[in-house]
């Protein structure tokens, strides 16, 4: 029971979670600020993953790699906002879902086998090397509170430090970002696109910029997602986007913490419900793939719930509520 | 063995007590049979075992077949040899067949003793194939001594392996024999990069074939999104849970209830309508009456489709679920090779396809229909009552869903938990490709896509076949953002 709860609260601090928050803050940019139907977070994210994965296996020093990732997402978001942006946002989201499915069908193909891995992916000897290689820390297990990490190796208390620290950058920027002039552009393209249009402003131009912020924020919760675990495109297909949005939406779209809380509170909540399940019921009567499932089960309960009952989620405010567009 | 057992069963069903007992001590007699059968062919290698039947999933691959004679006439009783990555000895049952379940992917030889292959006037002794487990065309393959030539009913033959073995007549059939993985990838044969052109016309009719029934199949299930979207403005995600429930249902029919094939077909059918209807009820109308905007309703259906997506994998588990146990042989239909179950199959849609449109435009139900999907409030306002409208499109919508799972898990040999929601994306496309809400635009953007992602792996490898399709997707919405058959409005 013990170790159920201190998984739980592993959670909290986790990598995972970072990541998440990390693209529910690129989403929220999209969606919070701006109002675009971006149903393609999870493509940002593996785009973001393979080219971090493929330079660094190539050599290339980590900050390189970090670029790399981001001028992709940068690439990647212009390539969707040109032909999607001035249309209405059924299209932006239609061609992001595809999109994002493309690169996760190319990625997994055969005939990229060389480049990506192919299905089984790449393992983490070939990119996370370079990343560990830049720890102060010393080599060794740290017990911290209730967990203990190895201090530098995989799923470890450098890659916490780093990933909460980008998710606080994030969060820091987004607050200013909201404040700005710029931001209230935004907010002005997401409650009415021809008042902002009148004020002599280009929405079109606007949207862009957020397309690709949020997109940059994502392929960075694409790199934090992968360090830990292996690049695998399957594990960054649709349902990641999926739990993207159940996440802004549970912490609440167009607020600064909404995103991280969202992320926390869905981390720790399934685990918890998986760990109790699996430590109550016997594996007689419920399998551990069924608790698995369980657990996306009440993930979907959930989203329905929050969009019926609650759309401006935990922290948000009803009135500046972003589901108008 | 699988034939008998299968009719057997399914015979049973309406049969009194006596006969049923009958007939659960022949299906325990050749259980039995199989099982000594087992235990007769010695384990040499690993993990590779011979079994009765066999099921692809994530982690087994299939080689199998039936051994007969050119006349068709089953050899029982031979040895079978399987050596490569794993290896195993199976011997055939009383109707010829045999299976092999293969936990690495990799090369086999599948081999018989060649007096056996000789006296019976087989092309070939032994015969090569791959198997790849994550692959929809690499993870069964099937194996005929009969014939030097390559056949399959859904799927273009690879050609015959014979390039590197002489007179060895592995054909790598996909088709019916193929089951739909838990990954993307779905029936077709893998391109052999080495085909000659000869080759290539009869591949090329095989894949446009193939993509035609696949689009058929496709068709049913975006026009009902179509009419949902063209009724309700909602891109429903979770259409694609409705189109695996009717697979399912159609295997707990079947397989577990033991009903036959119609009756099972029947009772998904009449299941999807009622979770159309229910769903209506319980969530859309009273969402329609709290006037949720429809980004929010789309949300709703994401989740809806998460909560059914994982039922099904809490209740029928990962793997893929067959719904009828006999493989039927392929026969040649001009240029291309096809089972009688596909051409059923087909026919069933084109003939719900043309009934659905024969409702639409020529009766005074579908001219209402088609009147709240012009202008919801124009229509109530000249009296249609839009919501019990609404309602039949959910209700049809959801039927013809199931409907098209029940057909596709037939076409392609198993239905498992995320059927659909593989091919959602592909459902989006082809009622984008059309143009949003109309029936007549999904009809031709089934089609399209269905052709596209079938043709498209005669050039690109065929797990990015998928991708092809969603590529045509992004083009049409660059050139005509109204779609093919959609009007020109001002968007956005």
């Amino acid at each position: 029971m013990n170790d159920i709860i201190s998984n739980a609260l592993g959670e909290i601090i986790a990598p995972t979670t970072a990541a998440y928050a990390l693209a529910a803050i690129g989403l929220n940019i999209h969606f919070g600020m701006t109002g675009l139907f971006n149903m393609g977070q999870a493509g940002f994210m593996l785009l973001g993953a393979y080219g971090f994965a493929i330079t660094q296996s190539m050599g290339w020093s980590v900050l390189g790699s970090v670029l790399m990732s981001l001028v992709l997402a940068c690439a990647y978001g212009l390539l969707l906002g040109i032909p999607t942006l001035k249309l209405g946002p059924d299209y932006l989201s239609m061609v992001a879902l595809a999109s994002a499915e493309i690169i996760r069908i190319v990625g997994r193909s055969t005939a990229m086998t060389n480049v990506t891995g192919g299905s089984s992916g790449i393992s983490p000897e070939h990119y996370s090397d370079g990343f560990r290689a830049l720890s102060p820390l010393p080599e060794g297990r740290t017990h911290f509170l209730l967990w203990t990490y190895s201090n530098n190796v995989a799923n470890s208390w450098w890659l916490r430090i780093v990933a909460w620290s980008l998710v606080l950058i994030a969060v820091l920027l987004t607050w200013a970002w909201f404040r700005s002039p710029w931001g209230r552009v935004l907010k002005g393209i997401r409650e009415d696109e021809n008042a902002i249009k009148s004020l002599g402003k280009s929405p079109t131009k606007f949207k862009m910029q957020a397309l690709v912020l949020g997109g940059c924020f994502g392929a960075l919760g694409g790199i934090v997602f992968v360090l830990p675990r292996s690049v695998q495109p399957d594990s960054l297909g649709r349902q990641v986007t999926f739990n993207t949005w159940t996440i802004l939406l549970m912490g609440g779209a167009a607020t600064v913490l909404g995103p991280v809380l969202g992320s926390v509170i869905m981390w720790v909540a399934l685990t918890l419900i998986r760990g109790f399940m699996r430590g109550v019921i016997p594996t007689t009567v419920i399998t551990s793939s069924q608790v698995e499932a369980i657990g996306w089960i009440i993930m979907g309960v959930v989203l329905m719930c929050i969009v019926i009952f609650r759309p401006q989620g935990i922290l948000g405010d009803r009135k500046e509520l972003a589901f108008n567009v | 063995m699988t034939v008998a057992h299968f009719h057997a069963r399914r015979r049973a069903s309406g049969l009194p007590a006596v006969l049923r007992t009958a007939t659960a001590i022949i299906v325990m007699s050749l259980l039995l049979l199989s099982a000594s059968m087992l235990v007769a062919a010695p384990a040499t290698a690993r993990a590779a075992e011979a079994t009765e039947t066999c099921t692809p999933s994530e982690t087994t691959g299939c080689i199998n077949g039936i051994l007969q004679d050119p006349s068709r006439n089953p050899i029982a009783g031979v040895t079978v040899t399987l050596d490569g990555a794993e290896s195993a000895t199976a011997t055939t049952g009383p109707d010829g067949r045999w299976a092999f379940a293969v936990e690495s992917d990799g090369d086999y030889t599948v081999s018989i003793p060649t007096d056996v292959a000789s006296a019976n006037g087989l092309a070939a002794s032994s015969a090569s194939v791959a198997i790849e487990r994550q692959s929809f065309s690499g993870q069964r393959q099937v194996v005929r001594f009969d014939k030097a030539s390559a056949s399959s009913s859904s799927a273009a033959s690879s050609g015959s392996a014979g390039a590197s073995s002489g007179s060895s007549a592995a054909s790598s059939a996909a088709g019916s024999a193929s089951s739909q993985a838990s990954s993307d990838d779905s029936s077709s044969s893998s391109a052999s990069s080495s085909a000659p052109s000869s080759n290539f016309a009869m591949r090329f009719w095989q894949q446009l074939y193939s993509g035609i029934i696949f689009g058929l199949m496709l068709c049913l299930m975006s026009m009902g999104m179509s009419l949902v979207y063209g009724t309700t403005g909602l891109s429903s995600f979770s259409h694609g849970e409705q189109v695996t429930f009717g697979g399912l249902l159609a295997y707990t029919g079947t397989q577990l209830l033991h009903w036959p094939l119609l009756v099972s077909a029947l009772f998904a059918i009449v299941a999807g309508a009622l979770t159309g209807w229910l769903q209506n009820a319980i969530i859309w109308r009273p969402l329609r009456r709290k006037r949720l905007g429809v980004t929010q309703k789309l949300i709703v259906t994401i989740g809806l489709s998460m909560f059914m997506q994982y039922t099904f994998q809490f209740f029928y588990g990962g793997d893929t679920k067959q719904i009828r146990n006999d493989i039927d042989r392929g026969f040649q239909l001009g240029p291309v090779t096809t089972t009688r179950t596909t051409l059923v199959c087909a026919a069933i849609a084109i003939v719900v396809i043309l009934g659905t449109s024969w409702f639409l435009y020529r009766t005074r139900f579908g001219q209402a229909m088609r009147a709240v999907s012009d202008n919801s409030a124009l229509a109530a306002a000249s009296g249609i009552d839009v919501d019990g409208v609404v309602r039949i499109v959910w209700i049809l919508s959801c039927a013809l869903a199931a409907l098209s799972g029940v057909l596709v898990g037939i076409y392609l040999n198993g239905v498992a938990w995320n059927t659909g929601a593989v091919l959602l994306l592909l459902m989006f496309s082809a009622v984008t490709l059309g143009g949003l809400g109309t029936a007549s635009g999904a009809i031709v953007g089934s089609l399209v896509i269905g052709i596209v992602s079938d043709m498209s792996s005669l050039w690109i490898p065929t797990d990015m076949r998928y991708a092809s399709a969603l590529a045509i997707l992004i083009i049409v919405l660059l050139i005509r953002p109204q779609g093919i058959f959609g009007k020109a409005q001002r968007v956005g």
